[in-house]
């Protein structure tokens, strides 16, 4: 057995070790199904111009207002817009804003967690200055990010993005710190390589898994703070489809026209909690250790 | 006790460069926000000396190191400056706001605390039953619901259908406070049940709970002594973190409850580009949350023993105590 482990390809070992992660994940039902979820919402924001039944701001006085129906599954809004159109092409933006966010929080995230981790001289100044953008609560962080960028598709993703990432700096400082004194480190510098080297490919490769993980769940708490911040005003703006605006357009109809509100609010509750129980499940997977 | 003193102590004092820093963050982001103020307070016809009046009133005159220093002094005298809005002191405006933010977020910390340990323990006791999958379940429906949304169906179903709460308002009756309460404390409460019951799992699963069953301990005292005391320092630091959640958040349900408390002030503020007032709402929510992490420190190491001698013989680090991940 270990002979033929010794003999195995670097590729196919890798694929081995997907297909176990995949086995185990596979046996999380839960996750199984968030994961197609997510998959669905993927499709819908891609193939959104097709599925969609109107134009997003295809304005129609004549039929403002008109309760769910069967041409109108969820309604219409006050400025007769069909309200399935706009939650399909809002769809992207929930989606873009998770990924780009959470990419930009996991770039930023990495090199400072890397830095601090590898490098022990910086490590105190870079965590001090991490652990002051802790001390602000997200949300404020985002808020005032956005306030001096200005809203808009763009600057909404760089306020997530920017306010989560001290969370992604520790994390990954603390798997580099963990990954740094085992012995195949020692033995890559023993041969002569160089730090870029044993950063990239001795040491990142090991930190990858807590870091997927992180950055599945805070893929869904980017969601829930862009779409906070639409709500207030300060993100994504009208007639932008974006879901936590058409919350905040539909509430001055709350008393007669209910659907305004509770369609949108379902809508990202889907895609967050199915985030929510990917990465739970990935996390399981990825460290069986952890499982409970 | 000594050491223990000096811990507290240290702690109290970290907590200054710590405000600075903040502030300093703060304005730094704020100072490239856009618009001039006393453009935006006199209109576009003011006089240059009308102009430079007002913000010589209001100290936004000078360079930015200029203007950070003085902001940064102000700030030792307990001054944050006067709102662009008002000309009023800003932490005047704040102080008449603070009770009613503070108030919410205890009673939303005591529901979610409360809520969260309960039913940690009751899925962690009946691990793999269906009461299990029913807590674990609704903590993640928790998790996942924007509390936004929550507070505006909470308003759809008992203040438009069922008539039985006021939809907004602080203050008048007790009443009021029942809706923002639970939008608060329910979120809280799911992350705190996730992580009462990962490490309740752990603890139970160690020799000691072994050995008080077989010695015939009672139920109640060993999930309640042996086990939930054990596990409560990871617990502690969860709630910790939803203090400064629970603060934050008070931006969100303020402003769907009309609540006049700071979370609103600051969105209000915004919204007329106060930035002052912004700036000072957010230092001021940094400040307490700072606080209210210290005290839950200081009151975690007179309950648990274990902390208490940690700090009198400093061998331990903190970390060695955690025995389960803490949920975010």
């Amino acid at each position: 057995m270990s002979g033929e482990k010794e003999h195995m390809t670097e590729g196919a070992r890798s694929k081995r070790q997907r297909f176990v992660i995949w086995h185990r994940f596979k046996k999380n039902k839960q996750a199984v199904v968030g994961l197609v979820v997510l998959c669905i919402f993927i499709l819908i924001a891609v193939f959104a111009d097709r599925i969609a039944p109107y134009w997003y701001d295809d304005q129609n006085p004549s039929r403002a207002l008109m309760h769910p129906s069967g041409e109108f599954i969820f309604g219409t809004d006050n400025l007769g817009r069909d309200v399935l159109s706009r939650l399909i092409y809002g769809s992207r933006y929930s989606l873009m804003i998770g990924f780009f966010a959470v990419g930009i929080s996991v770039v930023f995230g990495t090199i400072l967690g890397v830095i601090a981790g590898y490098y022990q001289k910086l490590d105190n100044i870079i965590m001090r200055t991490m652990d002051l953008f802790m001390a602000i609560p997200q949300i404020l962080l985002a808020i005032c990010i956005v306030t001096a960028l200005g809203s808009g598709l763009f600057n909404l993703m760089l306020a997530v993005g920017l306010s989560s990432t001290p969370q992604f700096a520790r994390v990954v400082r603390a798997s580099v710190l963990s990954t740094k004194e085992q012995e195949f480190v020692e033995a890559a510098r023993a041969i002569g390589a160089n730090d870029a080297r044993i950063i990239i490919s001795h040491i990142l490769p090991n930190s990858l898994a807590p870091l997927i993980v992180q950055a599945t769940l805070a893929m869904a708490r980017a969601i829930i703070s862009a779409s906070a911040l639409s709500f207030l005003g300060f993100g994504i703006q009208p007639p932008e489809p974006e879901w936590g605006a058409l919350l905040a357009a539909g509430r001055r109809f709350i008393r007669t026209h209910s659907y305004l509100t509770v369609v949108p609010g379902l809508a990202i509750m889907a895609v967050v909690y199915s985030l929510n129980v990917v990465g739970d499940g990935l996390r399981d997977a990825l460290d069986p250790r952890l499982k409970r | 006790m000594v050491q223990l003193l000096s811990y507290i102590s240290k702690r109290l004092l970290w907590i200054i460069p710590v405000l600075f820093g903040v502030a300093t963050v703060v304005f730094t982001i704020l100072y490239f926000a856009p618009g001039d103020p006393a453009i935006m307070a006199l209109g576009d016809g003011a006089t240059p000396e009308a102009l430079h009046a007002y913000r010589e009133e209001l100290g936004i005159n000078g360079t930015y190191l200029e203007r950070l220093t003085r902001y940064l002094l102000n700030l030792c005298k307990g001054d944050l400056g006067l709102s662009y809005r008002s000309r009023m002191p800003v932490i005047k405006e704040l102080a008449a706001r603070f009770s009613v933010t503070f108030n919410l977020s205890l009673w939303s910390i005591i529901l979610g605390v409360f809520l969260g340990i309960l039913l940690g323990i009751i899925s962690a006791l009946k691990r793999n039953t269906i009461w299990d999958s029913l807590a674990t379940g609704l903590a993640l429906f928790g998790v996942s619901m924007p509390m936004f949304w929550q507070g505006l169906m909470m308003i759809l179903l008992f203040s438009v259908h069922l008539r039985w709460l006021p939809a907004s308002g602080y203050g008048r009756t007790w009443k009021q406070m029942i809706m923002p309460v639970i939008a608060l404390g329910v979120n809280s409460s799911a992350t705190i049940m996730r992580t009462t019951r990962s490490c309740m799992l752990e603890v139970l699963r160690q020799d000691y709970i072994t050995t008080a069953k077989a010695k015939g301990q009672s139920y109640g005292i060993i999930v309640l002594k042996h086990a939930l005391r054990n596990a409560m320092i990871p617990i502690a630091t969860v709630i910790g973190l939803q203090m400064n959640v629970l603060l934050a958040g008070s931006v969100i349900t303020e402003s769907i409850f009309s609540i006049a408390g700071i979370g609103k002030y600051l969105v209000d503020s915004i919204y007329a580009r106060d930035y002052a007032a912004v700036q000072g709402s957010v230092i001021l929510i940094a400040f307490v949350s700072a606080i209210m992490n210290l005290l839950i420190d200081i009151v975690y190491t007179y309950i648990d023993p274990r902390m208490k001698t940690m700090y009198e013989t400093k061998k331990k680090s903190r970390k060695t105590l955690k025995t389960c991940e803490v949920a975010q």
